[in-house]
């Protein structure tokens, strides 16, 4: 167990041993280098411009505030006018808003209402958000939201609320920052949630790709090493009731798509719902 | 950027790239995340190339950049998900459960390095640097390197030990 150096070394290498390479990394690069010299040279020009023009948009601002009443930054939903139209950016998951809610218009609107209130305003979804799943879980009604903060970044959010209370009481469990400000191409995902609670039962929540037929887990620490259980899979969802005050901190997956492992992840527990 | 030093980068990119992700996997603990970061990070050299290529270690430069962009990109995630994907061909729910489970382990207890003293065990036992290159890259000096590192291996064998125990 790492007794010497020359062990830590081997199984650092061993553990990289598999990590593939990206054959459209260089092209992803000198793509999104040149996108970003075009952008960088246009907020230039645009900066330069927006001198001049800020003192007329000034003055008008000053005119035409007078009266006007005051318009709340609310989030532009889809071009459907929903959240479950089209994806136009191609960093977002172009994956179809799965779960037995995902067509119910109230319940989006209360989710995306929660999502605008999050206090942590670093992983709030500010533009393109994409539902990719609402619905019920054991014990409670959840929505996983993706869409871009307001640096550019790529966001999930999931909400959640207690089975028996009204869908205005969904909150944000967590919202995290899954990818950085630019565009992959060769990568299968899968995105999953985890909520405990110290004195009733919580959820585990794992939506994979379209097609995804069968989710495998382990949870860690484990009590003879890894034990791959089935995980109920509907529609390429699956879920299942976390024990409360689970005794194990955390959990490997593995997403299958017709026998193909299509994704390996991990997630932690400690999401906690109030 | 001109020509000659467009094609230098390719041949840099065509030959580091492997490299540079293996390493960003054992920075981040995720091939999604890894692959973020190499490209975000050789999207900015790529910008400076010209001057990049000038320089005297062109890889010390890239990994300062990409170790600086696993660290932003780790800011405000509140938690993150792991891709441990140890080898594609052995990773299939039959292979050595011995061996995948010291791995995951060890992936593990590296993540719950800070910063720095993953950076430092990495470039140090993963790249195999020197501990002045680790700490020309690090921006600290070598004593730093020093015991950053001897403090994160020290970590990684009580995680590792406590996991043992619990089996």
């Amino acid at each position: 167990m790492l007794a010497s150096d020359d062990e830590i070394r081997a199984e650092l290498r061993a553990i990289t041993e598999g990590v593939p390479d990206r054959p459209d990394l260089l092209q992803a690069v000198t793509s999104a280098g040149r996108a970003r010299r075009r952008r960088r040279q246009f907020v230039s020009v645009t900066l330069t411009a927006m001198v001049v023009a800020g003192v007329a948009i000034g003055v008008t601002t000053l005119v035409g505030s007078h009266g006007s009443d005051h318009k709340s930054n609310t989030l532009t939903l889809g071009a459907s006018g929903t959240l479950t139209g089209p994806v136009t950016d191609p960093r977002l998951l172009n994956w179809p808003a799965r779960g037995d809610q995902a067509s119910d218009q109230a319940f989006q609107e209360e989710a995306m209402r929660s999502q605008e209130n999050n206090p942590n305003t670093t992983n709030r979804i500010e533009s393109a958000p994409h539902l990719l799943f609402a619905g019920d879980v054991p014990g409670a009604k959840a929505a996983i939201i993706e869409g871009i903060n307001a640096s550019n970044e790529v966001v999930v959010a999931a909400l959640a609320t207690p089975s028996n209370q009204p869908d205005g009481s969904l909150e944000v469990i967590e919202a995290r920052v899954i990818a950085a400000a630019l565009p992959k191409t060769n990568m299968q995902h899968s995105v999953s949630f985890a909520v405990t609670h110290a004195a009733q039962p919580g959820f585990l929540l794992i939506v994979g790709a379209p097609g995804t037929d069968e989710i495998q887990f382990s949870v860690q620490p484990g009590p003879s090493g890894p034990e791959f259980r089935d995980l109920t899979v509907q529609d390429g969802v699956g879920s299942s009731e976390l024990p409360a005050a689970p005794d194990f901190r955390e959990m490997f997956y593995a997403v299958q798509q017709s026998g193909r492992v299509d994704d390996y992840s991990y997630v932690m527990f400690g999401g906690t719902q109030h | 950027m001109s020509e000659s030093s467009a094609i230098d980068f390719s041949d840099y990119v065509t030959s580091r790239s492997r490299s540079l992700l293996r390493c960003a996997f054992l920075l981040t603990g995720s091939l999604a995340d890894a692959e973020d970061a190499v490209q975000s990070a050789l999207t900015k050299v790529y910008a400076v190339w010209p001057r990049v290529a000038r320089v005297n270690d062109v890889d010390a430069y890239v990994h300062r950049v990409l170790i600086n962009t696993v660290r932003r990109g780790a800011r405000g995630r509140l938690r993150e998900v792991l891709l441990p994907q140890l080898n594609r061909e052995e990773s299939s729910l039959q292979a050595s459960e011995d061996r995948y489970t010291h791995r995951m382990d060890l992936m593990a207890a590296l993540r719950q390095l800070p910063p720095k003293q993953r950076a430092a065990v990495v470039l140090r036992y993963h790249e195999d640097l020197s501990e002045a290159k680790t700490a020309e890259i690090l921006g600290c000096s070598v004593g730093t390197v020093k015991s950053q590192t001897s403090r994160g291996l020290e970590k990684l064998r009580a995680l590792l030990a406590v996991e043992n125990s619990r089996r």
